[in-house]
């Protein structure tokens, strides 16, 4: 049953990270390229973690996957935020 | 899992490999193709890591793709053709349009160079694989791995690679050590420090508030990790020394750097400067040269890559600042 | 007494840390460590020439597990020789730097130039050569690039290049030898070492990477900028000795360790591709417009001869003809290393005092600098071959090998090489001298005159005279 539940998790994280990366292929501008892919991955990537994280049924080895998480949330959110505002300076400057 | 699965993840990172690398050699535009690289030097690692060969992976996560990448990243930013690119871009086009900066002439020229070079590597590629292949397939026993783990128990650690590194070929290491404290001399006397970058937005200090005591963690513990399990001196600085670079690009002076020239002489110097001692301690104390007692091997190996990471870093941050430090009334404005 | 093998790489490595901390005293330790390695090095010739090949364990690992130092004839004599270019070119630098806020930056890669070049000679470990290889071709570019214009940045970032891409080329060779053979050391590589695809292809690889950063034509492209634009202590010590390092590094491949798995045919590649270095470098050095080109171009040409030996070594058999050609090959290159080095100290010397080194304008600098001129004569005769210089001994070897393997065609190639040093000799000779009258003394900047004098009659008279000793010397090797 919990291998099920896991590769359900895994599954919709594979489906949010195609999702992203479409998006990053297809959208437009830069902010809506950004939006696409930070929303996406983030949640991807907690989902496919999760479903890793019930596969194993290991405490420290979830709480190491969580760590993770975390980090990559922190990165991607502040780089994303950091290209979006790069992006704006150069637009405004003209 | 089981030995298809392995080999389908084989193959696609064998084929992400080859075509990372052909998109990195074949882009136009200089920028792109660093960040292709960095991309390529990712998945070498996990290349690396799926080799069983975790110190290399570190490594070259840590270097290859890591700092590497950042190395190339400031050099394409501050190199002068790039800079005229950029004045082109400002009349007029949208920011997030490619750019070729090229000149047509330039390109048809270095075009032919390119493919002479690029089919002068592949035929050496192959003959390379021959080779490689003759040589593994003669079957000699590898008589050093053997005597490698024959010997350590008496080495002071017990991961062969630091063991390797740090005893049995420390001589090597020492070079290398002194091979970084020549490189950062040379780019002392190639030019002076390039300009800071802006002080960075709330977003950006907020992450570099937590990122920083992080890798500094991190290195502790890939120092002291080294003596039994993949880690050590080099893996230690570089991730020390990407603290630095993410200081640095958040628009921070000095960068955890000293700012008078003797005392950073003093932590360029000391791991090799380190290093040398102990060896030349063992030759006054009637042993020859690196030869440490085995009792006091594991403290002296901790002692000397602490050093070394410390240098290591320092080299690494000084090679992205691209040169030697300004005078003090530079900083001071 | 066997730890002079450890102290000629220990003691400039500990000097260039000290130079780096303390710059203030930067003079001081150099010259100190320039003469405590030259005693060094000679301490080291007599012990080689008495108690034979020396061994040096570092770590006290047995060699294979850890790296070995050793030492025979030939190494050390090619140490003794750049202690000799080095200590005269220190003490020379040591005025050609006197006021030049760059001293501070030469002194520590100066001594790390040395550290390499004395660990390379001494290494024993293929892996470890890699390394020396890397810290030399680092450290010569550095000191290449000291303080120079754009053409000479150029000139050191294309040098950097072509050593990075010989190194590499070098390391793959290593990599497939280890592969192969399971060990690194090379005394235990020369027993195993077979014929076969595996030591071809590392053997090719590595001898590509060091041609290249030998310079051999046509792999020269990049040395007469490099090292024609470097500042003249440099210019000396990287034409004297770096080169001079990966071609023995060349040598104790193809002739010691590789020399079962060498065909003739093999053989002659380096021969052909040194009999165009001696007549394209000296052509080029004879239309040379400038003094430090000439000297760059006629490197290339010297080198040249080098790789002559090659052939004939191999097509000699082993016997008392084949040893003294290979005494023969020893003493060029020594001979070489110290005239080439005296050339480009005294062109550094022209060069400050009249601000140029264009051959045409040189006009009255036999009259404004006699010692510097001097010395330039006595370089011109080694690099000509004529007695009684240590490279008439070399050269007539050579014929003497050319003609006892019966390989007539390097005689043409020697001749018209030698005539063409002749030509670019004189033609220099020519327009040093002037009407101006004589200064009252002749050597009139001593720190400067004297290293150039010193190398150059070295090479002239003390090589020529005094070369027995080197064939001695040879006999013991691994």
């Amino acid at each position: 049953m919990i291998e099920v539940i896991a590769a359900t998790l895994m599954l919709s994280g594979l489906i949010f990270f195609l999702c992203g990366s479409i998006g990053l292929l297809r959208l437009p501008d830069l902010y809506s390229r950004l939006h696409a892919l930070t929303k996406a991955d983030n949640l991807g990537l907690g989902l496919l973690l999760a479903g890793l994280a019930l596969y194993q049924r290991d405490l420290l080895f979830a709480l190491k996957l969580i760590l993770i998480w975390l980090a990559v949330l922190a990165a991607s959110s502040a780089s994303a935020y950091l290209i979006a505002q790069y992006s704006r300076r150069q637009d405004t400057d003209r | 899992m089981n030995a298809t699965n392995m080999l389908f993840l084989d193959i696609l990172l064998v084929i992400a490999l080859l075509s990372l690398a052909w998109a990195t050699l074949t882009a136009t535009d200089a920028r792109r193709s660093v960040i292709l690289f960095i991309a390529f030097g990712l998945v070498l690692t996990l290349a690396w890591a799926r080799l069983l060969a975790p110190d290399v992976a570190l490594a070259e996560a840590a270097i290859g793709a890591g700092l590497s990448g950042a190395l190339l990243l400031a050099a394409v930013q501050h190199h002068p053709r790039r800079a005229l690119s950029s004045e082109r871009q400002n009349t007029g086009k949208l920011a997030n349009e490619k750019q070729n900066d090229s000149n047509p002439a330039d390109l048809k020229s270095s075009v032919a160079i390119r493919w002479t070079l690029t089919l002068f590597c592949i035929a050496l590629a192959f003959v390379l694989i021959w080779a490689l292949l003759q040589a593994l397939s003669s079957e000699t026993s590898d008589t050093l791995a053997q005597s490698v783990s024959a010997n350590l128990a008496n080495s002071g650690v017990s991961n062969p690679v630091t063991a390797v590194l740090l005893n049995f070929r420390a001589y090597d290491t020492l070079l290398e050590l002194a091979v970084l404290l020549t490189a950062v001399l040379g780019i002392f006397a190639l030019s002076e420090q390039r300009t800071g970058y802006l002080p960075a937005g709330p977003v950006f200090n907020g992450l570099v508030s937590w990122l920083v005591p992080a890798l500094i963690l991190m290195a502790g513990y890939l120092l002291w990790v080294g003596a039994h399990a993949p880690g050590g001196a080099f893996q230690a600085g570089a991730t020390l020394a990407a603290a630095g670079v993410i200081l640095r690009l958040a628009g921070k002076r000095n960068i955890g750097l000293p700012v008078s020239k003797s005392y950073l002489n003093i932590i360029l110097v000391i791991g090799s400067g380190l290093f040398l001692l102990v060896g030349l301690t063992m030759l006054a104390l009637g042993r020859p040269f690196l030869d440490y007692p085995p009792a006091m091997a594991g403290y002296l190996i901790l002692l000397i890559e602490t050093a070394a990471m410390i240098s290591i870093a320092a080299t690494l941050i000084l090679a992205f600042l691209g040169g030697r430090p300004r005078n003090r009334e530079d900083r001071s404005c | 007494m066997i730890d002079t093998l450890i102290w000629l790489v220990a003691l400039p490595l500990a000097s260039a840390l000290a130079t780096q901390l303390l710059p203030r005293y930067a003079t001081a330790i150099v010259i100190s460590t320039a003469i405590a390695t030259s005693i060094n090095a000679a301490a080291l010739l007599y012990a080689v020439a008495t108690h034979g090949v020396m061994l040096y364990q570092i770590g006290g690992w047995t060699a294979g597990l850890g790296i070995a130092l050793r030492a025979d004839g030939l190494s050390a004599l090619l140490l003794m020789m750049a202690a000799i270019v080095l200590l005269a070119s220190s003490i020379y630098a040591s005025a050609y730097f006197n006021d030049n806020p760059l001293r501070r930056r030469f002194w520590p890669l100066w001594l790390l130039l040395w550290c390499s070049l004395n660990a390379l000679l001494l290494s024993g470990d293929l892996f470890n050569l890699y390394v020396t290889l890397e810290l030399l071709g680092l450290s010569a570019v550095a000191l290449a690039s000291l303080g120079g214009k754009t053409a000479a940045l150029q000139a050191a970032l294309r040098y950097l290049l072509v050593g990075l891409l010989g190194s590499m080329l070098f390391l793959a060779g290593v990599t497939l030898i280890y592969a192969g053979y399971g060990t690194l050391d090379l005394a235990t590589l020369s027993r195993v070492v077979a014929a076969g695809p595996i030591a071809w292809s590392a053997l090719a690889l590595m001898t590509v990477g060091l041609l290249l950063k030998t310079a051999l034509f046509p792999l020269h492209f990049w040395l007469p900028p490099a090292h024609g634009s470097a500042p003249a202590p440099v210019s000396a010590v990287l034409s004297a000795l770096v080169v001079k390092a990966t071609f023995y590094l060349v040598m104790r491949l193809w002739l010691d360790i590789f020399s079962e798995v060498v065909t003739p045919q093999a053989a002659s590649i380096p021969g052909v591709l040194g009999a165009a270095a001696v007549l394209w470098g000296s052509w080029q050095a004879l239309r040379a417009e400038r003094l430090k080109l000439l000297a760059a171009y006629s490197t290339v040409a010297q080198l040249g001869y080098l790789f002559l030996f090659f052939p004939l070594l191999q097509a000699l058999p082993a016997g008392a003809a084949r040893d003294a050609a290979m005494g023969g090959l020893v003493i060029l290159a020594l001979t070489h290393g110290l005239a080439k080095s005296g050339l480009f100290l005294a062109i550094g010397i022209i060069q400050q005092r009249s601000g140029h080194d264009t051959i045409r304008d040189l006009d009255g600098t036999a009259q404004r600098l006699p010692a510097t001129t001097f010395a330039i004569a006595l370089s011109g005769i080694a690099l000509i071959g004529l007695p009684p210089s240590g490279a008439f001994l070399g050269k007539w070897h050579l014929l003497a090998a050319a003609f006892s393997a019966g390989q007539w065609l390097w005689v043409v190639v020697i001749m018209i090489g030698t005539l063409l040093a002749a030509a670019y000799t004189f033609r220099v000779l020519g327009h040093a001298f002037g009407q101006q009258p004589y200064p009252r003394h002749p050597v009139t900047i001593a720190a400067e005159e004297w290293p150039a004098l010193i190398l150059s009659a070295f090479a002239t008279i003390g090589l020529g005279l005094a070369g027995a000793p080197v064939w001695q010397l040879l006999k013991v090797s691994l």
